[in-house]
């Protein structure tokens, strides 16, 4: 029952953090964005009739089995993007400002501290990636409305955007757990965002320049092949996407060890 | 009087960056009884908020063992920190809420309701500011919300780490009153702090470290006493005769100034003034010598500064 309460105090810290408003505000404005731009390019009945891959013909927002092709998977790129700044920023930002003594005068027990920030990390990026994605497909109603179409959108069309959504958001929330756990392991943002980059953009991308039998090892390989759930086709190799998966939390284990442990045993000396 | 937090032979090491260790406490021994307030002085970087720190499980002792509320601490902390208040020098709360809402999800964590927030608020005089953002609070405003939260567990021990931070004198004064309210409530108040002259107003014990090691502890007025050459200063024009009658009658004098020094207590000041009366000599001034708070702190922390 405690754990709970403080699961939800650390949710609502959470989202008093002025970044994680200002990345929900921008995605929000993007999403509106992206909904006129649609809106003006379906405006044309024949650049529109010829544009098969408009989101404005709805079955475009998902297509089974695609690599990249639908209108939802470019949200994921910008979900783990701010998945990573939020989660490092509500972390560090704690470090910085001295409010983690204050915690602990209240929540002795660094484990369930630990428990409970992490645990509010992934449910609030698991939700708000949800409500995003959602967002960020409703923004194409209006063109569908107005100048679309709702060819080929049944049941199990359906149930495979739901899918494709959850398959996002769980992504979002892996990204953001080890976020926090990478910021906690730095007790600093910066730290974090720059040992999270240099992973993802430099050293993933030399192994798998370099030694490209070991790219279906690498997080974004991964995360590509997760997304779409499909084998992989765009690479040179094939991965089945339920390895890919279990090898992004496999990558995620480790890492949460090391910052509970390292978060349970070190001095907390400054303020 | 059962002791609220004991320590025997704290010692905690910190390593620097060039391999080179240091002992920010080193072997302190601390009995601090229930009730009251006790201060807890030292120099910068003599170790009072390792100490405090230590006791409070932020930080882990390299030896020795702290118990607070008459249980060992760490191990047991989850059952005594809900009895304790503290903060833990800069009071840091969560700048883009307000001061009501950072009470009451702190209380929330603790289940206390949002009564005790407010009262909280109102007792270190922030009920019209309760609805502001931290992040435009002064310091003195934000060790004040400080306090609030410590209060808001209605706790048996205040652990207050140089509360009066940042506070002006009206502030500083109202801090002070509150200290001595919470004192003769029967909660214990721990504070560590600068402000000598607070400290000797307010704290009925006090114990002083430095260097990590305890100097000296005991009541105020004892340790003040003990510290204090029982002496008098007489003011008089003639010093060299009165210096003469006094000597004569067998006190021990010496010449300070415009003063006379009398190694006599003050208890015996009539004797004194009988006795210059009688030699037709009239002074001008009497009065005991007394150590401050502050001279006896000057005088057992002065020392050389060494490199580390």
């Amino acid at each position: 029952m405690k754990f709970l309460k403080l699961t939800i105090v650390e949710m609502r810290r959470a989202l008093h953090r002025r970044l994680v408003r200002w990345m929900i505000f921008i995605a929000l404005v993007g999403c509106t964005g992206v909904g006129i731009m649609l809106f003006i390019t379906s405006r044309n009945p024949v650049k529109f009739a010829h544009d098969t891959g408009h989101p404005a013909h709805m079955a475009n927002w998902w297509i089974s089995g695609s690599d990249g092709e639908s209108f939802l998977t470019p949200s994921a790129v910008f979900l783990v993007i701010g998945a990573v700044i939020c989660g490092a920023s509500v972390i560090g930002a704690e470090w910085k400002a001295g409010t983690i003594t204050t915690m602990l005068t209240w929540v002795p027990s660094r484990l369930r501290l630990h428990g409970a920030r992490t645990l509010s990390a992934a449910i609030l990026s698991f939700a708000i990636g949800f409500v995003l994605e959602a967002m960020f497909l409703a923004s194409s109603i209006p063109a569908i409305i107005v100048h679309g179409d709702t060819v080929g959108v049944d049941a199990s069309w359906w149930g495979a955007l739901l899918l494709a959504m959850l398959r996002i958001s769980f992504i979002t929330m892996l990204v953001t757990v080890l976020a926090v756990s990478v910021a906690t392991i730095g007790r600093n943002t910066s730290a974090a965002l720059v040992a999270l980059a240099t992973w993802a953009l430099v050293i993933e991308r030399l192994i798998a320049g370099f030694w490209p039998k070991y790219a279906r090892f690498m997080i974004a390989e991964n995360v590509s092949i997760v997304v779409p759930w499909a084998e992989g086709r765009n690479f040179e190799f094939e991965r089945p996407p339920i390895v890919a998966l279990l090898t992004l939390v496999v990558y995620l284990i480790p890492v949460v060890v090391a910052a509970t442990f390292i978060f349970a045993r070190r001095d907390v000396a400054t303020t | 009087m059962a002791a609220v937090i004991e320590i025997e032979g704290l010692r905690k090491e910190y390593r620097l960056r060039h391999g080179k260790r240091v002992n920010a406490v080193d072997g302190l021994d601390l009995s601090v009884p229930e009730g009251g307030v006790f201060g807890f002085l030292g120099p910068n970087g003599s170790g009072k908020t390792t100490t405090i720190r230590c006791m409070l499980g932020l930080v882990s002792a390299t030896s020795g063992t702290t118990s607070v509320l008459g249980l060992p601490t760490p191990a047991e902390l989850s059952t005594v920190i809900p009895r304790v208040g503290s903060i833990v020098e800069t009071p840091a709360m969560f700048p883009t809420m307000t001061a009501r809402e950072n009470l009451e999800l702190l209380g929330a964590v603790d289940g206390i309701g949002k009564k005790r927030v407010i009262q909280s608020l109102e007792k270190v005089g922030l009920g019209d500011r309760a609805d502001h953002k931290v992040r435009t609070y002064s310091l003195g405003m934000r060790q004040r919300l400080g306090l609030a939260a410590a209060l808001l567990k209605d706790p048996a021990l205040l652990v207050l780490d140089e509360p009066a931070n940042g506070l002006d004198p009206a502030g500083i004064r109202e801090i002070r009153e509150l200290l001595r309210q919470m004192g003769s409530e029967g909660r214990t108040v721990f504070v560590s702090s600068h402000l000598l002259t607070e400290v000797e107003q307010i704290c009925d014990r006090v114990a002083i470290i430095d260097r990590g090691k305890l100097v000296l502890t005991g009541r105020v007025d004892e340790v003040l006493a003990e510290a204090s050459r029982p002496s008098l200063l007489v003011g008089i024009e003639d010093l060299s005769t009165s210096a003469g009658v006094l000597q004569r009658a067998g006190l021990s004098v010496e010449v300070e100034g415009a003063f006379l020094r009398v190694a006599i207590p003050a208890a015996d000041a009539a004797k004194v003034t009988k006795l210059l009366a009688d030699a037709g000599l009239y002074l001008n001034e009497l009065r005991s010598e007394s150590v401050s708070l502050e001279e006896l702190f000057l005088s057992i922390t002065a020392h050389e500064e060494e490199q580390l």
